[in-house]
């Protein structure tokens, strides 16, 4: 972040601002694919109303799965993120 | 023939009409013919005559079904043996793992065969031993490598690699350590680590084999940064460990060759061997790794070596220094067996092969399923050298004649060598590595950290059952257990 210190305090605060919206839009883009997901493969028996005991116990397997799979590939994507970020520094130093 | 007409009603009747479902047994009125059936039971259902085939029928017949019967059988026993194995191992696929813990991670190690491509050995990859990986969850890394020498050069520079990050080796600066380790400090730092556990080594082919115990002594006892060589612009800093004055160690070729060289080459960097190898006695030391000092005058004519020299010679291994971070047990490693023939008069043989390709699935399953659970492993201990047929080169440490007791490292997969393709043995050519062809030099310090996976009894019994189908397999129902 080489253009951080060209930015007044006014200007950093918007950044910040607008960072914070981001990560709450793709924090709520994330809930409403679990929430798709897991409803589409999960109930699908819809002569009763409320959750059947393998359905509630379905959904909840799934939030548990999704948001630990998040987690890993999240991590694995820092991992590759730092490796191509040295990398791409290495062969524009020289 | 039978009349023609219909005989009016009231007119007489000819004693045996020649409609269908009456003998024809017909008198004068038809010709001598071949009844239409004589089975009662054919008849009345209408079919026309069957009948045997004939002798050249019955030869073709024979020589196909009984060629696709063999096939078939022998897919349908490949095909059970492996689901076999791969159900041995399942349970462990079934373990929860927590989002910061990295599954366990085995290293394959492949490399062409001579005279073939790489192609050849990653189907064999696929076909007999990742099954049973997939099947037990576990992940791999593959060094590949596709001529002589290349995984030799990629397992030493793994095992630099890691001996840099425990920190022996010439000092680097925070940024260097950054950019080479960067995947690793990034683990650290969000605590996930590496599987802790032992993880493992398969080796698959003899050739792979040697290449593999080269790598494995280079980058153990050999310095941890390259050598350095004279007038070469980038030159690292020089090694820690010790290292006496390899001039005299160096092969007859490369006394030769530094004759010629204008350079001195340093102790440490092989000078170019231009005299082919012309035998495969090991009474003196191997051919030191051919190598082009990049100051060569002439590059057109000498091409650059594929991988950079080696960084120690096997003649060097007694005097050289033990790493200090080196481990206890150097990863349990498993050589698989990589049957590969070639040639038009072998035909017969391949076919053979073909035919028995079960036998190969059970035993390579059987190694990687004991890599794969892990339960038990032994040490590599001393067997009698194999009798080398009408060679002179004798597969051991010592030279000699055969009944010598070898470390067994050296006699793995040894029947192999018979099938190489005869262009191996060729004197090889500039910038070309001999490892396959060399003999295996084995330090002792290393040969005893160096440990083999076996299937215990149990496990046998467990996986003939399951082939029995006394023992069920499959996804345990059971109350999720929060990991």
């Amino acid at each position: 972040m080489s253009g951080m210190d060209m930015l007044n305090a006014a200007e950093q605060r918007e950044l910040q601002g607008r960072m914070e919206r981001k990560q709450m839009k793709d924090f709520m883009n994330m809930y409403s694919n679990l929430v798709q997901r897991c409803f589409n493969d999960c109930v699908n028996d819809f002569t009763s109303k409320s959750l059947l005991t393998k359905e509630e116990g379905c959904v909840m397997r799934c939030v548990d799965k999704f948001l630990k799979s998040s987690e890993r590939l999240g991590e694995r994507f820092q991992e590759q993120n730092a490796q191509m970020a040295q990398q791409g520094g290495m062969m524009g130093g020289r | 023939m039978a009349d023609p007409q219909p005989p009016p009603p009231t007119g007489t009747l000819p004693p045996a009409a020649g409609t269908s479902g009456v003998t024809a047994s017909a008198p004068s009125t038809a010709a001598p013919r071949r009844p239409v059936t004589d089975n009662p039971a054919l008849r009345m259902m209408g079919l026309p005559r069957l009948r045997l085939p004939s002798r050249n029928w019955s030869i073709f017949l024979a020589l196909t079904g009984s060629f696709a019967s063999a096939v078939f059988y022998d897919k349908w026993q490949t095909r059970r043996t492996k689901q076999k194995w791969a159900d041995l191992v399942s349970h462990i696929a079934a373990e929860p793992l927590s989002t910061k813990q990295m599954p366990r991670r085995l290293t394959i190690y492949l490399a062409a065969p001579p005279g073939d491509g790489l192609r050849s050995a990653r189907e064999h990859f696929h076909e007999y031993i990742k099954p049973v990986l997939v099947a037990g969850g576990v992940d791999w890394d593959v060094v590949e490598g596709r001529k002589e020498g290349d995984v030799r050069h990629k397992t030493a520079e793994r095992i630099r690699r890691k001996r840099k990050r425990a920190g022996e080796g010439g000092v680097v600066e925070q940024e260097e350590l950054e950019k080479l380790f960067a995947v690793e400090l990034m683990r650290e730092r969000n605590g996930s680590g590496e599987f802790e556990g032992v993880a493992g080594d398969l080796v698959v082919g003899r050739n792979t084999w040697k290449e593999y115990v080269r790598g494995l002594h280079e980058g153990w006892l050999g310095p941890v940064d390259a050598p350095v060589v004279v007038e070469a612009e980038g030159s690292t800093a020089l090694e820690p460990a010790t290292h006496t004055s390899g001039n005299p160690s160096l092969g007859d070729a490369a006394v030769s060759a530094a004759a010629k060289a204008v350079q001195g080459s340093t102790p440490d960097s092989p000078a170019p061997s231009d005299s082919p190898l012309t035998t495969i006695d090991e009474i003196q030391s191997p051919q030191a790794d051919p190598a082009v000092t990049p100051e060569e005058p002439l590059p057109e004519e000498k091409p650059k070596p594929r991988n950079p020299p080696a960084y120690i010679t096997p003649s060097e291994y007694a005097t050289a220094t033990l790493s200090s971070s080196v481990p206890e047990i150097i990863g349990p490693s498993t050589a698989i067996s990589f049957p590969h023939i070639l040639g038009f008069r072998n035909t017969p043989i391949r076919m053979y092969r073909f035919l028995t390709r079960r036998r190969q699935a059970d035993d390579i399953g059987r190694q990687v399923a004991a890599a794969v659970l892990a339960s038990s492993y032994r040490s590599f201990d001393t067997t009698v050298a194999a009798t080398a047929a009408g060679e002179e080169s004798a597969a051991s440490t010592n030279a000699g004649a055969e009944g010598r007791s070898v470390p067994e490292q050296t006699q793995t997969l040894i029947g192999e060598e018979r099938n190489w393709w005869k262009t191996v043995h060729q004197p090889r050519k500039e910038g070309e590595e001999s490892v396959w062809i060399e003999g295996m030099v084995v330090d002792e310090r290393l040969a005893s950290r160096m440990k083999m996976f076996e299937l215990t009894s149990e496990d046998e019994g467990r996986a003939q059952r399951i082939a029995a189908g006394v023992e069920k397999v499959g996804k345990v129902m059971e109350a999720e257990v929060e990991g």
